[in-house]
């Protein structure tokens, strides 16, 4: 019988060894009370005929000694001997109690003689577990007086212990600060604000501030009135990441790890706070102006610096003022906030730019900034939690706060966005890229929550509306995209025919369920992002297998009703579609994004998304909107079969038939844009494809060295959420690999001479292609992109269009290197 | 390991099929129809089943032969590979991983997959017999990351070190290699690690392997560097290989009414 349960049936070399959990002896006997902690000890090794007493450093008699000293000096996580209760997951409070009433007392005993014998009696391998003691504590217990695991001996680093010490031992500076201190407090606060608004832990950064845990008893109203504010806007970014329900562990801590308890109770309410920001912006250019005017007298360099030094002041609190009001209007979400939002926004960039323009802090003045302890609240997190302290950057707040009034403004503008769901993806693919931050990310989260939420409530019915409003908005999108007869204005009238509406709100209920999980997609981190896409791709094939088999149920309808020229083939098919090829471009295009793809895989990946997937796009798209225009067009041609035979009735149809086509002309079709951006993807995916190919034929791509690699099993498993999916069908790797032969065949044999409109004649005809398709992707760019987006691919489409001219001609270079420095998704070629 | 076992009874069917198939019986693959137009493939295609065998068979192959040269190499330069021989070696392995590692392990660490995982625990000793290099792996059992229902018998590389002083020797190389034998020996369907994004030599190292970047994990480490998580795929995914097992089935079926005749 094995030893070893989960491992193997002998084990070479030691037949002492035994497994080290599960080992219990009648421990009973030898604990004395409160010597819980050093049965960890009791593991004992068979190494050179030490004693391990521990994993590193504590072996043989050196190992006892620090033991020892340990138990005599008791700093560590908190073990205390004499308190029997004291587990791992201890009540922090009752902690925290313990570690700020100074004078506790530890009545230490010396057990080193004891410990040594019960040791002893062990044998290797062995490991003694009691109820009250388990594995888990033994694995803490070892980590005591490690430098690398053990807060407590960082802890005797610390300055000020805590606010109170500080006061009493006038170690915190309380009042009399320089303009220069205030600017330092405030930028260095506000660059652990950044911190942990970055996924790090807010007692190592905002609360590393002792004023902002008794900002009641600051006596300097500058420095109480900053710290509410910071409070404020911190409790404003937890209760966004909250809510938006995106952010994971690695975005941001939601939970604060074990607060000062700063007693909020006197907090000042919202309005308070804005006036007395208000009136310290006053304060602050009232010094300025009075400093300005001593310098205009006397010239001295003093007032000139104090003036700039005030006016910065003036202006950080004028930031803050405009920050606070935007995320105060925002957690209320009133109605009125969309319409204040731009204004405060503009006021904010302008605000920005100023400070970025006026008086800098040295790295001195940021450095000594009073009232800074970065481990100060080190004692409050359990012992496992990361404890590095982050490093703050100084100068770079604002311009991590210049990025995000710029991202607040694209979350402001999502509302007027939301009309269909195409046209709302398109905005978060386009300029939702720009959302960095967990911050606006979920800020985005809670715009499209709020927005359809908003529709619910201006419904008679609420609680019943939310189905029938997002559903509204679903069906909204569906009549933008491909307009299915059955979701044309005029035909409730035949609704009830069959089961055509229980059918309807089916499909319906299904498309709210896969688009709340793709627009909560974008919600996410990129790694996240990918893992939900191929999670959630099971789910669009199978609501893409419904919509067909429904168009089927419609057109024989459709047929039933004698509704001539209505065409329900692919009309919901096509949505459905669209919505999941693009969820399948996107996890490989995530994947780019998270340099996942060695270099040699690149290809399959660029080809899987040209020939595939954008392929299949682009035709989609092209036949939603036929689709769309022949609709209207039938049914237009039904009515007015209608009306020559229903002529009486036909003063109120008329009016119909007028605003049908009414709302149909004044509504450009949306398609234009989406088709642009599908086929300049579609063409730099080929551009890239055919250059791949091409550099692959000249061995101008490195590859590895001595590869266990087996490109068969990288192509099936990089594709594998594709695999269950018919339509388009998955690509086998052999199918892959003829699509190669075909071309390389071509090339071998045919050098020179043209054969179809598939095949290369030679490698510079495969450049030439490449080239063709970059010139294309360039001419279509223009339709859609903007901005800084526009500007980078259109630099990459001409600098790699050059680059494959020049490989067309056969230059001879060694190798062709490719960087993803300009755009995540698209690398940019070099000659090398 | 249900699979595994109707993978043997499949493996020796496989061989009744590879024989008719001499005999001039074609089997039919089945494959799906794809969007692109492919030509009809050629009359001597193996079939499916036994072309994936082969195909990781050829890896296994080419494991073996690498190991080979690389323990010539080790053995030029004074260098031996062995599997972990006892409590002695638990000292030299934890000195050589503590001067690198930049996360904190302690012995219960060591012990945890040591003890448990013995045999796949390598290491590199020079001619005095000191360890100048090290890997520690185990394997599990692990939900597929992408189709949740299945199982994927998981080999993870928790620690590599080697001496920095010992140049030109591909000690590193080569013990992520004995780790690969020896998991696939154990029948792991793939093997993983993770590593910083930072750590360049470590990515360098394994991807000239062949493994991929599966994953990237956001603030992974302590220090709040991202990781990826590389992997080795030793074998095709099970939808794959379902497919090749669905093709040998067929093809039995089409064997078995002309053996009957036979018997």
């Amino acid at each position: 019988m094995s030893p070893f349960p989960g491992g193997f049936s002998d084990l070479s070399g030691s037949s002492q060894q035994k497994p080290y959990t599960g080992h219990t002896l009648d421990w009973g006997r030898r604990v004395q009370k409160g010597m819980r902690w050093c049965c960890h000890l009791t593991l004992r090794c068979s190494g050179g005929g030490d004693n391990w007493a521990n994993g590193r450093g504590f072996r043989g008699e050196r190992g006892e000694k620090a033991l020892a000293e340990k138990m005599m000096n008791g700093f560590g996580h908190g073990h205390n001997m004499e308190e029997e209760e004291v587990e791992e997951e201890e009540d922090y409070a009752e902690r925290r109690r313990l570690e700020s009433s100074a004078h506790h007392i530890y009545n230490w005993k010396n057990v080193h003689q004891d410990l040594h014998g019960w040791a002893s009696e062990l044998d290797v391998g062995e490991l003694i577990t009691i109820p009250n003691f388990s594995l888990y504590d033994a694995m803490s217990a070892i980590e005591l007086c490690d430098v690398k695991m053990d807060i407590g001996l960082l802890l005797k680093d610390r300055k000020i212990k805590s606010f109170e010490e500080g006061m009493e031992r006038g170690s915190l500076k309380m009042d009399n600060f320089l303009a220069v201190e205030y600017l330092a407090v405030m930028e260095r606060s506000l660059a652990n604000l950044i911190l942990w608004i970055e996924g790090h832990c807010l007692a190592q950064t905002v609360f590393t501030m002792l004023y902002l845990h008794k900002p009641q008893q600051v006596p300097d109203e500058l420095i109480r009135t900053y710290c509410w504010s910071l409070l404020a806007l911190c409790e404003y970014v937890r209760q966004i990441m909250l809510d938006g329900y995106v952010v994971e562990e690695e975005d941001f801590q939601v939970t604060s790890l074990a607060l000062p308890p700063s007693s909020n109770a006197d907090a000042p309410t919202a309005a308070a706070l804005l006036k007395s920001v208000k009136s310290c912006e006053e304060t602050s250019s009232k010094q300025a102006r009075k400093h300005r005017s001593s310098f205009k007298e006397t010239s001295l360099a003093d007032d000139d610096l104090q003036s700039q030094q005030w006016n910065a002041l003036a202006m950080r609190f004028r930031f803050l003022r405009t920050l606070l009001q935007f995320f105060g209007s925002f957690a209320l979400r009133s109605e009125s906030f969309f319409a204040e939002a731009p204004q405060l926004i503009d006021l904010l960039e302008a605000t920005i730019e100023k400070i970025l323009a006026g008086y800098k802090l040295s790295e001195e003045q940021f450095r000594a900034a009073p009232g800074f302890e970065s481990l100060v609240n080190l004692h409050l997190l359990p012992p496992s939690f990361p404890r590095h302290t982050p490093a703050t950057v100084d100068g770079k707040s604002f311009d991590f706060f210049r990025s995000l009034s710029h991202q607040l403004r694209i979350v402001v503008s999502a509302r007027d966005r939301l009309k269909t769901i195409e046209g709302f993806l398109f905005y978060l693919r386009t300029d939702g890229v720009l959302l960095d931050s967990a911050l606006t990310r979920s800020m985005m989260q809670i715009v499209i929550g709020a927005s359809l939420v908003l529709k619910r409530c201006s419904g008679d019915a609420p609680g019943k509306w939310e189905l029938i409003s997002t559903s509204d908005f679903i069906a909204d999108s569906l009549r933008a995209f491909s307009n299915p007869p059955v979701l044309m204005s005029g035909f409730a009238q035949y609704e009830h025919h069959g089961q055509m509406k229980e059918y309807i709100e089916t499909f319906l209920r299904s498309c709210i369920a896969s688009t709340s999980v793709v627009l909560r997609n974008y919600g996410l981190n990129k790694a996240r992002q990918r893992d939900s896409l191929a999670a959630c791709l099971v789910d669009l094939f199978a609501l893409q297998d419904d919509a067909e088999k429904f168009d089927e149920y419609f057109n024989a309808q459709l047929a039933e009703l004698k509704l001539t020229g209505l065409n329900h083939t692919f009309c919901f098919g096509s949505w459905t579609l669209t919505t999941m090829l693009n969820a399948m471009a996107d996890f490989l295009f995530c994947g780019l994004e998270l340099q996942l793809y060695a270099n040699s895989e690149l290809h399959f990946v660029y080809w899987y998304l040209y020939d595939v997937l954008l392929h299949c796009e682009v035709q989609t798209i092209s036949r939603a909107e036929s689709a769309t225009r022949e609709n209207e067009l039938a049914w237009q041609i039904l009515h007015e079969v209608n009306l020559r035979g229903n002529k009486k009735a036909g003063g109120s149809k008329k009016k119909q038939n007028g605003r049908t086509k009414g709302s149909s002309e004044s509504v450009p079709r949306p398609h234009v844009l989406y088709l642009a951006r599908a086929q300049t993807l579609h063409h730099f995916c080929g551009a890239l494809h055919y250059a791949l190919l091409a550099l692959q034929w000249q061995e101008k791509i490195k590859r590895p060295d001595q590869s266990l690699d087996c490109e068969e099993f990288r192509y099936y498993h990089r594709l594998m959420p594709f695999q269950e999916r018919n339509a388009p069908a998955f690509v086998d790797y052999e199918q892959y690999q003829q699509v190669k032969s075909v071309m390389a065949r071509n090339h071998v044999l045919f050098v020179g001479s043209s054969s179809g409109e598939n095949s290369l004649d030679s490698v510079s005809d495969a450049y030439l292609k490449s080239s063709f398709n970059f010139q294309q992707a360039d001419r279509h760019l223009v339709l859609w992109a903007k901005g800084g987006e526009k500007a980078i691919l259109s630099k990459l489409c001409k600098r790699n269009d050059v680059i494959v001219r020049i490989l067309a001609t056969g230059r001879n270079c060694k190798a062709v290197a490719i960087n993803f420095d300009l755009h995540p998704w698209f690398p940019s070629l070099s000659l090398l | 390991m249900e699979d595994d076992g109707l993978e043997m009874v499949l493996s020796s069917l496989a061989s009744s099929s590879i024989n008719s198939a001499e005999d001039g019986v074609q089997c039919p693959a089945t494959k799906e129809t794809s969007p692109v137009a492919a030509p009809s493939p050629p009359a001597t295609r193996l079939p499916e089943h036994e072309r994936q065998q082969r195909v990781e068979e050829e890896r296994r192959q080419k494991v073996l032969s690498l190991k080979t040269s690389l323990v010539a190499l080790g053995a030029e330069h004074g260098v031996r590979y062995i599997t972990y021989g006892g409590e002695h070696h638990l000292h030299e392995i934890m000195d050589l991983i503590t001067r690198d590692l930049s996360e904190p392990y302690s012995i219960y660490t060591y012990r945890y997959f040591i003890y448990q995982w013995p045999k796949l625990c390598h290491l590199a000793v020079n001619e005095e017999g000191k360890v100048v290099g090290a890997i520690v792996c185990k394997m599990e059992n692990a939900k597929n990351s992408t189709f949740r229902l299945e199982t994927v018998k998981r080999g993870y590389i928790a620690m590599l070190a080697v001496d920095k002083t010992i140049r030109r020797v591909k000690i590193g190389t080569a013990l992520v290699i004995h780790s690969v034998e020896s998991l696939i020996n154990n029948g792991c369907d793939e093997v993983v690690l993770e590593t910083e994004t930072t750590n360049e030599a470590a990515l360098r190292l394994y991807e000239n392997l062949g493994f991929a970047r599966h994953k990237r994990l956001l603030k992974y480490y302590l220090n709040g560097v991202d990781a990826f998580r590389l992997k080795l795929w030793l074998r095709f995914p099970a939808v794959i290989r379902e497919r090749g097992k669905m093709s040998l089935m067929e093809s039995l079926q089409l064997d078995l009414p002309q053996e009957q005749p036979k018997a």
